[in-house]
């Protein structure tokens, strides 16, 4: 499943490269504009920030609900710093300088919500990061001098680059892609290194870990660093994709809609989080056009409910299924993506060693 | 090499450990005694897992209380501990590079040569091998820590006798390389095998400490463990 990941994905990517140009050819030019630009792009935005939290469940079995609050610090820090942003705060930086500051940002914060929860786990842990976050958030809200308050920083309109403008839905839409691809196929060659062998161990038996001679926390930390960087880069391009950033982006709405991305999609591969964005976005696009527009949510949470019972491990766990049921193989033990991985948390630390 | 000195752990009302002491030099030792006599308390003591209330640890004089079990680790002690512990998610082959370390005595490839039933199973994840195979496994991460000295917490535990038989050539060859070896058993024939001297845990206190050839007394094994090797 590992090895034949990266194949699979590969093949994904050149689809999405292509899709621009496919779409017209098989729909109407405005709809082929509207896939692209508002379901696509979109997806692959909050894919991303959906993935730093996909990183860190698969990987380090650490559940965060801090991460679209990081990714709203990269957002502000872009919207305070860059020239051209109303209100105009600091506004004294060009795009080239004020995203990689932005992207600092996130990571800082990633670093510190990862020390401030270092040592909670579990449900506690998606307590600490959840006030955390929404702590952050109420400040942003309230903080008329910084962050204009409730109503947010706009015209955050986004970098040409070599004459290409990010106003242009292709050129945003392969900018997206092409932060997604590069952080996605990152996050396979980062869970290979020692780093991330560390990390898996972690998950498995931290105890274990720290006998064999590595620093669990300082790991822990650190995979929260790169996780906020992620996010980061999802914030930047969110402000950009939304001309702009308001609170209401990093509420507990947008909150719980990352974790319900990621979840949907399945916490076992990072490739989880943008299936995931790709149906939430979907359906949260159509749901009201093809149901009754008061309740069209009642419609999104019985599709979400569907997928989470039909299977746990989320959409990528679909496909397994699917290939075991045609091949009629036996169930392997644990290699499967999301068999062992989107087991809770506590049933693995339960085999700890006794004291 | 270890220096244990009147090594004191309570756990809550619970008083495991009752002032153990021992001194590991370069000759393999084995502890032996009955369930629930502190022994695998004793190891994650040395290694720093549980807190020692009182006591000292030393490895070649330099005192490892306090020490985050990390720390420890990088010192020089690997434990092998009991049940293998080996990593659901991780293949052999990442159990390996995980630990592996460039330059060493050890490498990948040397435990490749020692147990080759592991360069067969490299792809295999860390709880799809047989109870012998995961033992490997747990001795040779072990062993790529290139430590000074190797505890190992009941290695013999549910293996067939042949596997037994090999994990006793294993332990040997380490010892003979100048590995220092502790050994915690409760299987006399591996102990006395492996071990020159066998210290017997009773209650949390080492009751006894004797060369390993006095162990086939069965006088002696009925007095202390309660049972008589070959016996059952």
């Amino acid at each position: 499943m590992r090895s034949r990941a990266a194949p699979w994905s590969l093949l994904g990517l050149a689809v999405l490269l292509a899709l621009p140009w496919l779409l017209p050819q098989l729909l109407p030019q405005g709809q082929a504009q509207f896939w692209t630009a508002s379901i696509l792009g979109r997806a692959i935005v909050f894919g991303i920030i959906a993935m730093s939290l996909t990183f860190l469940a698969t990987y380090g079995g650490f559940v965060s609900l801090a991460q679209m609050m990081i990714a709203g610090i990269a957002g502000y820090t872009l919207a305070i710093f860059v020239e051209g942003a109303v209100p105009r705060v600091v506004g004294l930086l060009g795009y080239g300088a004020a995203i990689p500051l932005a992207l600092l940002a996130a990571t800082a914060m990633g670093i510190l919500m990862g020390a401030i929860s270092l040592r909670s786990r579990d449900i506690y842990l998606l307590m600490i990061t959840l006030a955390l976050g929404m702590g952050v958030f109420r400040f942003i809200e309230t903080n008329i001098a910084w962050f204009n308050g409730y109503e947010g920083i706009r015209n955050v309109v986004g970098p040409s680059l070599f004459g290409l403008d990010f106003r242009n839905a292709l050129v945003f839409y392969h900018a997206a892609l092409g932060t997604a691809a590069l952080l996605y196929f990152g996050i396979l060659y980062l869970v290979k290194t020692p780093f991330g062998l560390v990390l898996q161990g972690i998950r498995d038996n931290p105890r274990r870990v720290a006998a064999l001679g590595y620093a669990v926390g300082l790991h822990r930390i650190a995979a929260f660093g790169v996780a906020g960087f992620i996010a980061g880069c999802g914030g930047v391009l969110s402000t950009i994709y939304n001309i702009g950033i308001s609170p209401g982006s990093i509420g507990l709405g947008a909150t719980v809609n990352i974790l319900i991305m990621s979840v949907i999609g399945g916490l076992g591969h990072p490739i989880g989080a943008f299936i995931g964005s790709l149906i939430f976005t979907v359906l949260d696009t159509f749901a009201a056009t093809i149901y009754d527009r008061d309740r069209f949510n009642t419609l999104i949470g019985l599709a979400f409910l569907a997928i989470v019972l039909v299977s746990p491990d989320g959409a990528i766990g679909v496909g397994a299924r699917l290939r075991r049921l045609l091949t009629a193989q036996p169930r392997p033990a644990s290699r499967v993506c999301g068999e062992v991985r989107s087991r809770p948390p506590s049933t693995r630390t339960a085999k700890e060693e006794p004291p | 090499m270890l220096e244990v000195r009147d090594l004191h752990v309570r756990f809550g009302q619970a008083h495991i450990l009752q002032g153990v002491s021992l001194s590991i030099g370069p000759r393999p030792m084995a502890i032996v005694g009955r369930n629930g006599m502190g022994k695998t308390t004793l190891c994650q003591a040395i290694m720093g897992l549980v807190h020692a209330t009182e006591g000292e640890i030393a490895l070649g004089g330099e005192r490892l209380n306090g020490l985050p079990p990390f720390r420890i680790a990088r010192r020089g002690i690997a434990l092998v501990p009991q049940g293998r512990r080996t990593f659901p998610s991780l293949s052999v082959e990442e159990h390996l590079r995980l630990v592996a370390l460039r330059g060493a005595a050890w490498t990948v490839e040397r435990v490749y040569q020692t147990f080759p039933r592991l360069a067969e199973r490299r792809r295999n994840g860390g709880t799809e091998l047989s109870g012998g195979e995961q033992q490997m496994l747990a001795i040779a991460r072990a062993l790529l820590m290139n430590p000074k000295l190797v505890i190992m917490d009941e290695p013999s535990e549910g293996l067939a006798p042949v596997i037994v038989d090999q994990l006793i050539d294993v332990l040997r060859g380490l010892s003979n390389d100048g590995m220092g070896v502790l050994l915690v058993e409760q299987n006399l024939r591996v102990a006395m095998a492996v071990a020159d001297e066998v210290a017997i845990m009773v209650t949390g206190r080492i009751a006894t400490s004797l060369p390993a050839k006095r162990l086939e007394d069965p006088e002696l094994q009925r007095r202390y463990l309660g049972v008589a090797a070959g016996g059952h």
